[in-house]
């Protein structure tokens, strides 16, 4: 009876500091899966971030870059004249391809004709097209004011022949398949009396030892 | 019924094995903590310049889109932008503008370290500086945008 009942409170001391170390254990791997969720969320929460933050650079800067073009005529105004071989960014301060300032500087007054009909804003001017696909990429892209690591642009140029939109022009470098994001941004406008549609293509080439 | 004395030697040792567990298993806990605390102290130095870059950031796109905006729309055109002399985490700036370099540059200090941040522009033609505790005109002049305060 006794040598039963001491077994027992040994069976039961033995349990519970098992119990006590194997609870610790437990508890601990909890804790610490716990703890590597959270910095992993927290990872994946800056990777999210970060590249909504390289979209909205990218958007940003495409956005101006395609207004400077569809609504500026570049300073000097006629850049276009210039020999391809001199244009840099201290010849050419801005480029832009609508023939004359805005329809704010036209002979009539703002409001009452469209810049379309007397070549301001929104027109192209093929000859201005014509020059900018001879200058340097790295240039076009310094003087278009598109900056950051691995940045590059693909402008493409379409014009409506009655049905559809058919390629005209492009110019840069088509984005990569590896590309870490990649921004589109159109604008419309007029060429040769036809509805144009351009549309800049901004992106960023992957960068890091993930890159085939 | 009695608990001979066998066991009761027993059950001191066990107690006092328990006693050693719980002294490893608090060394281990206190040192995970501390590691934990680190971690988080690191981190936190990590958002908080993050959020001190955004600040930035956001003062800098919106001279560099300013600047932009008014070459855009021709001659005569005026805009008034007000900065406010520190960043929203009222750390102090400064602001630069680099025509040639197509871009406008903000820096200050972070964890005694300084950083800095380029928006970039679309034109070079731009003369004036920019004063970040009075409000700034940015003027268009036949093609070329003149900042004055």
């Amino acid at each position: 009876m006794v040598k039963s009942a001491s077994n027992r409170l040994l069976r039961r001391l033995r349990k519970k500091g098992q119990l006590f170390s194997l609870d610790m254990v437990i508890s601990f791997l909890i804790f610490i899966s716990l703890l590597l969720s959270g910095a992993w969320l927290w990872d994946q929460q800056r990777e999210t971030i970060t590249l909504r933050e390289l979209h909205y650079d990218l958007a940003f800067q495409a956005n101006n870059a395609l207004a400077s073009l569809v609504e500026t005529p570049g300073n000097p105004q006629n850049w276009s004249a210039l020999d391809p071989a001199v244009v840099n960014s201290s010849t050419v301060l801005s480029l832009g391809l609508a023939p004359s300032p805005s329809f704010h500087d036209l002979p009539n007054k703002p409001g009452r004709v469209m810049a379309g009909t007397l070549g301001g804003s929104w027109v192209i001017d093929p000859a201005k097209l014509e020059s900018l696909t001879t200058i340097n990429s790295s240039t076009t892209k310094k003087i278009l004011g598109i900056l950051g690591p691995n940045y590059d642009y693909f402008l493409q140029i379409k014009v409506w022949n009655g049905t559809t939109y058919t390629e005209n022009t492009t110019l840069g470098t088509v984005p990569e398949s590896t590309a870490t994001e990649v921004v589109m941004v159109d604008r419309f406008a007029l060429l040769n009396n036809n509805w144009a549609q351009l549309t800049m293509t901004l992106w960023k080439g992957c960068e890091g030892v993930v890159c085939p | 019924m009695t608990i001979p004395q066998t066991i009761m030697i027993k059950n001191t040792d066990k107690r006092s094995q328990i006693s050693l567990d719980l002294l490893i298993v608090l060394g281990v806990s206190l040192i995970v903590f501390l590691i934990i605390l680190s971690l988080v102290f690191q981190r936190n130095i990590t958002v908080e310049a993050g959020k001190t870059r955004l600040y930035a950031k956001a003062v800098a796109d919106r001279v560099a889109h300013a600047i932009t905006a008014v070459a855009r729309a021709g001659h005569g055109t005026e805009m008034i932008l007000s900065l406010s002399p520190t960043l929203g985490d009222s750390t102090p700036y400064e602001i630069q503008v680099y025509p040639s370099a197509h871009r406008v540059q903000i820096s200050w200090y972070s964890h005694g370290e300084q950083q800095t941040y380029s928006a970039p522009l679309t034109t070079a033609n731009i003369t004036g500086t920019v004063n970040t505790s009075r409000d700034l005109i940015i003027t268009n002049n036949a093609g070329g945008v003149s900042l004055t305060w």
